[in-house]
């Protein structure tokens, strides 16, 4: 495996942009995915500034994070969320970013039948299109309707659009403890991203601890109780022949009381291992 | 005609009814119109308060846009003589424009000034603009935004009458992309695809032609409308007109017809072909 297939999130690391994208550089990465927030964390400068550092970084945006609460919507909420939506693709546009993340609905006040769903993204493919963007409709554990890769493939599917595609995280599929079995009915190339975290604990029968744990304790695969279920996960994906990215999404509060380099090189020795582990498995099983 | 059609006519959710204007910018008006006037078009008027020419034959209207500070003057500064905006023609604009809105394009606000019409104007390929334009034929955008010209201008015409085909270059990997758009947004449909993966869209109306062409260029510049191609009403004649007034042509052939590309020494490109059905 490539270890330049990997990216890291800005989540975990503590600093301004330019202290992150320094940390991961020197850490050896070469791509991240990036928060719509942190273009506007600039205090002086603002927005011109933050794009200036990025674009200098020299790194690539592989993944634009998040719109979240958006297809469902109706009325003033869904003008509101479609404003929202521009306003991150001329960011995205502006960084050279092509994926934005597109996390299904928690919101109560979504409608939840698969066609609306399905037409709001159609929505959003089409605002993409001249921009060169593409769209990552991804699950979420504790998504309103849509918490389940199954689903999610559903929904792209009735999408129907070329810029649209699946995001799926780690993290999200094993909280839920979904199987992992009809990973490889997916087509490939309709998987846009892959996010992978590992987690201190594995039994999350609350929905309140899955959010906490996720937004608050995940760590780098290796690190972990899923760190052998995360090597299956990219074994299968490879096998299935998935050539895309794949980003560490960790959020993690202690993180954030380190230096941003050292917690970078966690996540290179992170990356370190993963290929080499994964690439032994595929040998073992001639591949 | 449509009854005489063989087949159900295709749905066309937008009112689509062809294209009203093809929009140049350049920084050098001068040199685009006397290649527009060799090629039999005649300046017929002027804006009301911009340096916007409009020149016409048959039923093709190509609007020369060398406004100084414009949209249009920041693409040609960008790309040099190019396709900066398209204008189709919908049955309703209004319409039209609300349901584009809903879904999904991405509304520019181009302004109006006093005494002009306001027409609404959606993001197009690489950074050009796709107008809606419901006021064609007899009463026409010119007529309140022109200011006519006197037909001072002996140039003869060239028998070319229509727009048959618009081309937009795109990266390969970009081309359904595209296709989806205007399916999605206009109930435009795919023709044949040929085998280096260009594509055709059509119009549920039948008169806009898209191709969609695949380019090696890459970066923000990679993409755009960069050509049309012209029908003939008498093509020999056209092709005797093009020569007299010194212009080169390279044939080419497209399927079973005949196409000529005018060899002129910008990169946007001008085609000619038959019309069809004569």
């Amino acid at each position: 495996m490539d270890a330049r297939r990997f990216a890291i999130d800005t989540a975990p690391l503590q600093g301004s942009l330019q202290d992150k994208l320094q940390a991961m550089s020197a850490a050896g990465f070469s791509q991240l995915t990036l928060w719509a927030q942190d273009l506007m964390s600039e205090p002086e400068g603002g927005l011109a500034q933050t794009v200036r550092t990025v674009r200098h970084s020299g790194m690539k945006v592989i993944g634009f994070e998040a719109l979240r609460d958006f297809e469902g919507m109706s009325g003033r909420f869904l003008e509101y969320k479609i404003d929202l939506a521009k306003t991150m693709m001329r960011m995205m546009q502006q960084v050279g970013a092509e994926l934005l993340v597109v996390s299904a609905t928690t919101s109560p006040n979504a409608a939840g039948d698969l066609e609306t769903t399905a037409a709001h993204l159609r929505l959003l493919s089409t605002l993409a299109t001249p921009l060169g963007i593409r769209i990552g409709f991804e699950p979420l554990a504790w998504g309103r309707y849509v918490h389940d890769y199954h689903v999610a493939w559903q929904v792209v599917e009735m999408v129907n659009r070329q810029n649209v595609g699946l995001v799926l995280d780690s993290f999200h599929l094993f909280a839920r403890g979904i199987p992992l079995d009809d990973l490889y009915r997916i087509p490939m190339h309709k998987l846009f991203l892959v996010q992978l975290s590992d987690a201190m604990s594995d039994y999350l029968p609350l929905l309140e601890e899955m959010v906490h744990i996720s937004r608050h304790q995940r760590s780098f695969p290796g690190e972990g109780v899923h760190s052998m279920a995360l090597v299956d996960m990219l074994v299968r994906l490879e096998m299935a022949g998935y050539q895309g990215n794949y980003a560490f999404e960790v959020a993690n509060d202690e993180f954030l009381t380190q230096d941003a380099h050292s917690v970078a090189s966690r996540a290179a020795r992170s990356v370190d291992w993963l290929c080499r582990t994964v690439s032994q498995r595929l040998q073992d099983s001639g591949c | 005609m449509s009854d005489t059609l063989p087949f159900t006519p295709l749905p066309n959710p937008m009112g689509t009814d062809g294209i009203e204007f093809v929009e140049f910018a350049t920084s050098d008006p001068d040199a685009l119109g006397q290649l527009l006037r060799a090629m039999g078009f005649r300046c017929t008027a002027r804006h009301r308060s911009k340096q916007v020419l409009l020149y016409r034959q048959g039923d093709i209207n190509f609007i020369v846009n060398a406004e100084p500070d414009s949209f249009a003057q920041h693409y040609a500064q960008q790309r040099g003589p190019s396709i900066c905006a398209i204008a189709l023609r919908v049955k309703d604009a209004r319409a039209a424009t609300l349901r584009a809105r809903e879904l999904g394009a991405w509304e520019v606000d181009m302004g109006s000034g006093v005494m002009e019409l306001h027409i609404p104007a959606f993001q197009g390929v690489g950074g050009s603009l796709l107008y809606l334009v419901d006021r064609y034929g007899e009463h026409s955008i010119y007529d309140v935004d022109f200011l006519p010209l006197p037909a001072k201008e002996e140039n003869e015409h060239a028998s070319l009458d229509s727009i048959w085909q618009l081309t937009q270059s795109v990266p390969g990997e970009r081309i359904s992309d595209w296709q989806d758009f205007y399916q999605h947004l206009f109930g435009f449909v795919a023709g044949e695809e040929h085998p280096d993966h260009s594509g055709v869209l059509y119009s549920p109306c039948g008169k806009i032609r898209l191709l969609l062409q695949a380019t090696q260029l890459e970066g923000a510049l990679s993409e755009g409308l960069t050509a049309v191609t012209l029908s003939s009403i008498k093509l020999d004649h056209t092709l005797q007109h093009l020569q007299q007034q010194g212009l080169s042509l390279r044939q080419e052939q497209d399927g079973q017809q005949l196409v000529f590309q005018l060899q002129h020494a910008t990169l946007l490109g001008f085609a000619i072909r038959q019309a069809e059905g004569n």
